[in-house]
């Protein structure tokens, strides 16, 4: 036999035993498993096993977690995080509804013109957990507890406790933040404990917080501001004077730096990432006003201002503002003339409007206006820019 | 474009002729034919002749992708009817040889077809088709799966 026939031989004979090795039945597969690590010479190729999977429904990839553990890993890896954001998950804006302690959460895309895909589905908020702001940060979401920090993988729909910080008595509250630094792609929350105790940590590493020694200083967080934009947390805070303030975190080099607060209204603006900055919106009038941080370094604010021309009669309440997605557009929720609940997505450069209208919030058990017209949810939320994330602590 | 023929001969000695233009889809059989002029048989040993075929096949419809949205979305249809006539096994077996001779654009399809297949599969059919080993402990998968019960709920599962 030459070689050439050796060879057609053997290619024979391996795919014969890819085909018996497919059809052999989960049990024999098990007993393998607990022997030594046999070759999987037969089976499919790593990359091939990837791109399938990174083309596979969120709730598919999580089910097949329990496959292998090869197979649990590769959906954890920042490559198959990137590749399936490409492919499969633009970012989708969330909305949630607090009733209680039952969050009830609806996704859709957002980059989407039409009636989009809905998912919805209720979770309980964790024990001792509470909200006092929500962002999605590549993700996750964090929320503040009364000891610790809880962090949401809605993905997953699974939470992870992270560890007390340190020298927290029994009754302070932990006010906290998650953010994501991307040039090394780790998640890092930072917690103030008290005023002066600043301390940081790496989720995923197993390390404990750590107290943050550059540029620390006395701040009190305000209620529901904070955002991280570009591997830096910015949050209102009070300084020792007290003066309201900006504050940012870089994540990265673990640095606080104070910077001036720009508007003369302390309380009615919304926190955003516009156009890739830090940005105070405010809405007050017909009139939308947009200070941007222009350089931090320098603590230098751009101001801008449009008018607003949204169709007031086409929707039943007027919409409130409730974000910015990452392309810029703003995003207003309300209920349309027809009684839906509907997302107004309105981009002041091209001065265009888009809408989509989530069917299965109305006549839903969460929105029903009582008589008088006061609905029964307990708070309302509104995520943009959030992203699939198969992560876990 | 040059007319010359060249074959492609599969593991278990079947020859196929075709137009050199199709042989080139494969990309593994254009880099032989940069590297050599001369050559006009080629053989192909991680590839059986049955599946061979269907993959010229699908090369010989995608030879000239035109940009118009027409042709575009004739193929589309055509792709679509093409993956209808395989079960998973088969698709497998495709997709190893369209990985092997380096098809992108059948690679890409065979890919979302699969995923397409199997997303309702519970992890027990995953390790029969693709061959995997569970190198879970017992109790280290009964974990995995209460952590991700969810998902396995077919109650759960997302409305159209």
């Amino acid at each position: 036999m030459d070689e050439q026939e050796e060879k057609k031989q053997r290619t024979r004979q391996s795919s014969s035993t890819l085909r018996t090795r497919q059809s052999s039945s989960t049990l024999k597969t098990r007993q393998s498993s607990h022997g030594n690590h046999k070759s999987q010479s037969n089976s499919i190729p790593f990359d091939i096993t990837f791109e399938i999977l990174s083309r596979l429904p969120a709730k598919s990839i999580v089910r097949y977690r329990s496959v292998s553990k090869l197979w649990s890993f590769i959906t954890t890896t920042p490559e198959f995080i990137k590749t399936r954001s490409k492919k499969t998950s633009p970012p989708c804006v969330l909305l949630i509804f607090r009733k209680h302690d039952k969050l009830i959460v609806f996704s859709s895309p957002q980059h989407k013109n039409t009636y989009s895909y809905v998912e919805d589905y209720h979770i309980e908020i964790p024990k001792n957990g509470f909200i006092r702001r929500l962002d999605s940060v590549h993700g996750l979401i964090c929320f503040e507890g009364s000891k610790q920090l809880v962090i949401w993988n809605p993905t997953m729909k699974r939470f992870f406790t992270l560890p007390e910080p340190q020298g927290n008595g029994d009754e302070y509250y932990v006010g906290g933040f998650l953010g994501y630094e991307p040039v090394e792609g780790k998640y890092k929350a930072l917690c103030i404990v008290r005023g002066w105790n600043t301390q940081v940590l790496t989720l995923g590493v197993q390390e404990s917080w750590r107290v943050v020694t550059k540029g620390g200083f006395f701040h009190w967080p305000t209620k529901d501001t904070g955002r991280c934009i570009n591997g830096v947390i910015y949050y209102k805070a009070f300084d020792m004077a007290p003066r309201h303030a900006i504050i940012s975190f870089d994540l990265r080099y673990e640095e606080f730096k104070l910077i001036d607060f720009p508007m003369r209204d302390y309380d009615r603006f919304l926190m955003v990432s516009y156009e890739g900055r830090l940005a105070l919106i405010s809405d007050t009038s017909s009139v939308v006003e947009i200070w941007s941080l222009e350089d931090a370094g320098n603590k230098k604010w751009s101001y801008g201002q449009f008018h607003l021309s949204l169709p007031p009669n086409k929707y039943l309440k007027w919409l409130d503002l409730r974000g910015v997605t990452d392309g810029g557009e703003l995003i207003y929720t309300g209920v349309s003339l027809n009684g839906s609940f509907c997302v107004v997505y309105f981009d002041p450069k091209k001065s265009s409007i888009r809408e989509t209208k989530f069917r299965g919030i109305t006549g839903n058990e969460i929105w029903q206006p009582d008589r008088l017209g006061f609905d029964l949810v307990n708070d309302f939320y509104v995520l943009p820019n959030h992203i699939e994330s198969f992560i876990s602590f | 474009m040059s007319s010359n023929k060249i074959v492609l001969t599969s593991s278990d000695g079947e020859s196929f002729e075709v137009e050199e233009v199709v042989a080139r889809k494969l990309q593994i059989v254009g880099h032989m034919l940069e590297d050599d002029c001369v050559i006009n048989e080629i053989p192909l040993q991680n590839v059986t002749g049955d599946i061979l075929s269907m993959v010229i096949e699908y090369c010989k419809t995608h030879v000239d992708e035109e940009e118009s949205e027409e042709a575009q979305t004739k193929l589309k249809t055509w792709d679509e009817e093409f993956m209808k006539k395989f079960d998973i096994k088969t698709l497998l077996q495709i997709i190893l040889a369209a990985n092997y001779l380096n098809v992108k654009g059948l690679l890409d399809l065979v890919s979302q077809t699969i995923a397409d297949t199997i997303k309702d599969y519970t992890p027990e059919q995953i390790r029969e088709v693709f061959g995997v080993e569970n190198d879970y402990t017992e109790e280290e998968e009964a974990e995995v799966r209460k952590e991700n019960a969810w998902a396995f709920d077919e109650a759960d599962t997302p409305k159209p």
